[in-house]
């Protein structure tokens, strides 16, 4: 399986463009780029009610236990899903291995619009994951001169007055 | 694999606790979340605990935590553990997707030699239908429960479960008393830091 590649500016803003464009055409509220293992990557939109790290987690970790019954039904993928809430109502859309696009949307909007319009945006943001992974080969961070003393302790307890 | 995005200046790592049931990987997290020092209380998530009624993890807990920058990067730690019980062996594979470090956290009592024993195994076969190895992956063992009296020595459980050519660290720990848990997260993000710099990112 091909990693998940690093994101730059120039990926972000043309996501971020994508993205912006997807909410104002379907009316949604919130759209996050989220990778399947549950890291948050990009979102756009209203600032929500809620954690979207957390939503990430809990919606990829979702979709993934979706994915083992396509084996069992003999289908290659399933491209999305969807829950249905009295105020609010989710979908997600499969982009490629490695990404899936989620949407939170008001329950009175039209599914069908949603969808259409998610349809084309996770094919814009494929595409541009997909120059992203052509570049990533001279990608990554110089942390030759990080000091490994410094990764000492990273985490501390609290002292027990505190 | 861990996730650098270059445009937020951030790195996310996971982190996942695995081990058979009741062995204290929920206490592990729930510990980390109750006792981490932050200097800003958002640097710490909320735990997300997915359980069943009887407070036994159906699906994962997962705690998100931000530790330092490095070279202007923010490091984002998940921390999630997975179902022990052995009826949840495809929710195990689903939470090992992506996985970062392991820190294999086994139960110190005698009677539950067994259960680590084929723990470990499963979490050897489960790598290996996600087509990663062991040998690949930072992880540490700790032996949790040290405070309970009926418990087998350390040497035997190292040569139970760390009876390898490199052995990997290992810790002792009460981890309902705390104890052994930050060394034990510790030791898993100093050996992931290290692997980020032996291949530069």
């Amino acid at each position: 399986m091909t990693p998940f590649p690093q994101i730059i500016d120039e990926d972000f803003e043309r996501i971020t463009a994508v993205l912006n464009e997807f909410l104002s055409q379907s009316e949604a509220s919130n759209a996050l780029i989220v990778e399947k293992a549950g890291y948050l990557i990009v979102e756009v939109g209203e600032t929500p009610p809620f954690n979207t790290a957390e939503l990430a987690t809990l919606a990829a970790n979702a979709f993934n236990a979706t994915q083992f019954m396509v084996d069992r039904l003999g289908e290659e993928n399933f491209t999305g899903m969807f829950q249905q809430g009295d105020k609010t109502s989710v979908l997600w859309m499969n982009i490629d291995e490695n990404s899936l696009l989620i949407v939170v949307f008001d329950a009175s909007k039209s599914l069908g619009a949603v969808k259409y319009y998610a349809a084309e945006a996770a094919a814009a943001v494929a595409k541009q994951i997909a120059i992203a992974q052509d570049r990533d080969a001279s990608g990554g961070i110089d942390l030759a001169h990080l000091d490994p003393a410094s990764a000492d302790d990273v985490f501390k307890k609290k002292s027990a007055d505190e | 694999m861990a996730i650098i995005n270059q445009a937020n200046k951030e790195i996310q790592v996971k982190i996942v606790y695995y081990g058979p049931a009741q062995c204290g990987k929920t206490t592990n997290l729930e510990k980390v979340h109750s006792d981490v020092e932050t200097a800003n209380p958002e640097d710490k998530g909320k735990m997300v605990s997915l359980a069943t009624s009887s407070d036994r993890t159906l699906f994962f807990d997962f705690l998100p935590i931000e530790a330092m920058s490095i070279k202007g990067y923010k490091t984002k730690f998940q921390l999630y553990t997975v179902p022990g019980q052995v009826i949840y062996n495809t929710t195990r594979q689903l939470v090992l997707r992506g996985v970062d470090g392991i820190v294999f956290v086994a139960d110190s009592q005698y009677e539950k030699m067994e259960e680590n024993v084929e723990s470990l195994a499963n979490l050897e076969d489960n790598l290996k239908t996600l087509r990663m190895s062991i040998r690949d992956i930072p992880y540490v063992l700790q032996y949790n429960k040290r405070d309970l009296p009926n418990i087998a020595p350390v040497d035997y459980m190292e040569f139970l479960l760390n009876n390898r050519e490199v052995k990997v660290p290992s810790f002792e720990a009460s981890a309902f008393q705390t104890e052994g848990v930050f060394e034990t997260l510790n030791m898993i993000t100093k050996m992931l830091l290290h692997k980020f710099i032996n291949q530069g990112g």
